[in-house]
């Protein structure tokens, strides 16, 4: 058979057919391969939490989607508790004076001598985690910051991921999209991983 | 023409600089200031005044798990890694022996030593040998403390919130922390730390972890004395386990050593502070309370986190 030559205009033709065929393929399987993968969410991971306030000032709607969440088995229902009193307060009560939280989102109650009981009233937690930093200072860290999906508008480029100092914003499964203290153990969770 | 043509350019730039600014302001490390900042570094700060003791050695150990250390005879006795070392202040090794692996309190007395696991204790003679081993009284137990109590043994298991005296292997009694009176409700537990000692007038103390309370109790479990210091200033204890450990000095008063904020003070029997041993800034960085013993007035404490044990003497 009669070898063709080949000229510089059919060498152009056949490379950019090539390099289109190649950019359909990839594209088409990236497709895939994202349409066949778990979607994935924004999660703090609680071990690697900071406190920098940042969950308060940079999530994109007017109140953050972080809130505090409490890991109940965890907590010890001090009457003193760390992540509710300010420091020096005179008398244990729930007067205005003596809560930590700036919105007074957390609520004590009574359960019985000498236990009290901390509840986070959602509406009013902005997610500044000042209550996480008395906890975990000086409690057993059972009140944590998690990303709350029912409120979180799932940004791709999350915000406060963006800018928070200790990166322990994660892309978890959205399957299982918290990390709650007592639930998991820090590194040794195998279904989530920080995205590179 | 030629104006839109530079409104075009300063639209262009004023964008640009737009994205520059907003690209720098984001990054993590030009943080503004934390408007809701709590700064915990106050209480870290102890009036040197307080501070009677200073650190006057450190030796180096390695622990794998958890540990336990006592004194006796002027020496510092460690069970930890599956062996009870007995250790000189100057830090040589004078004797050792195996023990069971997961030992997490030891005490000495002239004749035995006692080494506490998670369910159940074993005793042993000076040279090593086992004496005997005590019968487990609970799947939920969890052991955090022991010691001689005249002839008998007193063990503390945060598991069931209760003190477990032993004659020999056998467990005679038990008590609940509870008095009959309506402010007695047992001992709080929240989490392992429940420490106990006795002093050298045989007097059991314990610590009652949830109410930052230390508590006396006779040996019929009757609460003969007790007193509280719940504070989060350098006076009192915080959290929801403090004092994490205790330990005797000869003339009654009772040093203990907290978690999260770590620290090792002197209270006396009647719970006023005499002195600060170790104010926070000795142990860096650690949260875990540090286990605490005494010989003569020289305070030993080991610090699992650093695996160190840290000698204090009074200052002069």
């Amino acid at each position: 058979m009669a070898k063709k030559n080949l000229n510089r205009r059919d060498f152009l033709n056949d490379t950019m057919r090539l390099t289109a065929a190649v950019a359909i393929g990839g594209l088409a399987g990236l497709t895939l391969r994202n349409a066949k993968a778990e979607k994935t969410v924004w999660q703090i991971d609680p071990f690697e939490c900071t406190q920098c306030g940042r969950c308060a000032t940079d999530c994109v709607l007017p109140i953050s989607a972080v809130k505090c969440v409490h890991a109940y088995d965890l907590c010890g229902y001090c009457d003193l508790c760390g992540g509710y009193f300010k420091p020096g307060v005179i008398d244990l009560h729930t007067g205005a004076e003596n809560h930590l939280c700036p919105t007074a989102a957390i609520e004590r109650k009574f359960v019985e001598e000498p236990y009290f009981e901390y509840k986070i009233i959602d509406d009013l937690c902005i997610g500044c985690g000042k209550c996480v930093a008395g906890c975990t200072s000086f409690g057993n860290g059972s009140l944590h910051l998690q990303v709350r999906h029912d409120i979180c508008v799932d940004c791709n480029d999350c915000a406060i991921a963006k800018v928070c100092p200790s990166q322990a914003f994660h892309r978890v499964p959205a399957s299982r999209p918290y990390m709650i203290k007592g639930d998991f153990v820090a590194n040794e969770n195998p279904t989530w991983s920080n995205p590179a | 023409m030629k104006h839109i043509k530079y409104f075009l350019i300063l639209l262009a730039l004023i964008i640009v600089a737009v994205i520059a600014l907003n690209y720098i302001n984001s990054k993590p490390k030009k943080a503004k200031q934390n408007p809701f900042e709590y700064n915990v570094d106050e209480f870290k700060n102890v009036d040197p005044a307080l501070v009677h003791y200073s650190e006057v050695r450190q030796i180096r150990v390695k622990l794998e798990g958890k540990a336990g250390i006592a004194s006796y005879n002027g020496n510092i006795y460690l069970a930890a890694n599956s062996q009870v070392s007995v250790i000189a202040t100057d830090g040589r090794l004078i004797s050792r022996f195996n023990v069971k692996p997961d030992t997490r309190a030891i005490a000495i007395n002239n004749e035995f030593i006692a080494v506490a696991y998670g369910k159940n204790f074993e005793v042993y003679k000076h040279s090593g040998e086992l004496e005997f081993i005590a019968q487990p009284v609970s799947e939920n137990s969890e052991f955090t403390s022991i010691a001689f109590w005249n002839h008998e043994i007193v063990v503390a298991d945060a598991g069931t919130r209760r003190l477990y005296v032993f004659e020999k292997n056998e467990m005679v009694s038990e008590i609940e922390g509870i008095s009959g009176t309506t402010t007695s409700h047992g001992f709080i537990v929240p989490s392992a730390r429940f420490d106990l000692a006795v002093n050298a007038e045989n007097e059991l103390w314990v610590v009652n972890p949830g109410i930052h309370s230390l508590q006396q109790y006779t040996r019929r479990g009757a609460l003969s004395t007790s007193w509280k210091k719940a504070s989060l200033s350098i006076e009192g204890f915080s959290g929801c386990c403090n004092p994490a450990q205790i330990a005797m000095l000869p003339d009654g008063n009772i040093v203990t050593s907290e978690k999260n904020i770590p620290r090792i003070k002197v209270y006396s029997p009647n719970g006023e502070l005499i002195s600060v041993v170790a104010p926070p800034d000795v142990f860096g960085n650690n949260v875990e309370a540090s286990e605490v013993a005494t010989i003569g007035e020289t305070i030993v404490a080991l610090d699992t986190e650093q695996e160190v044990i840290r000698i204090f003497e009074k200052k002069e």
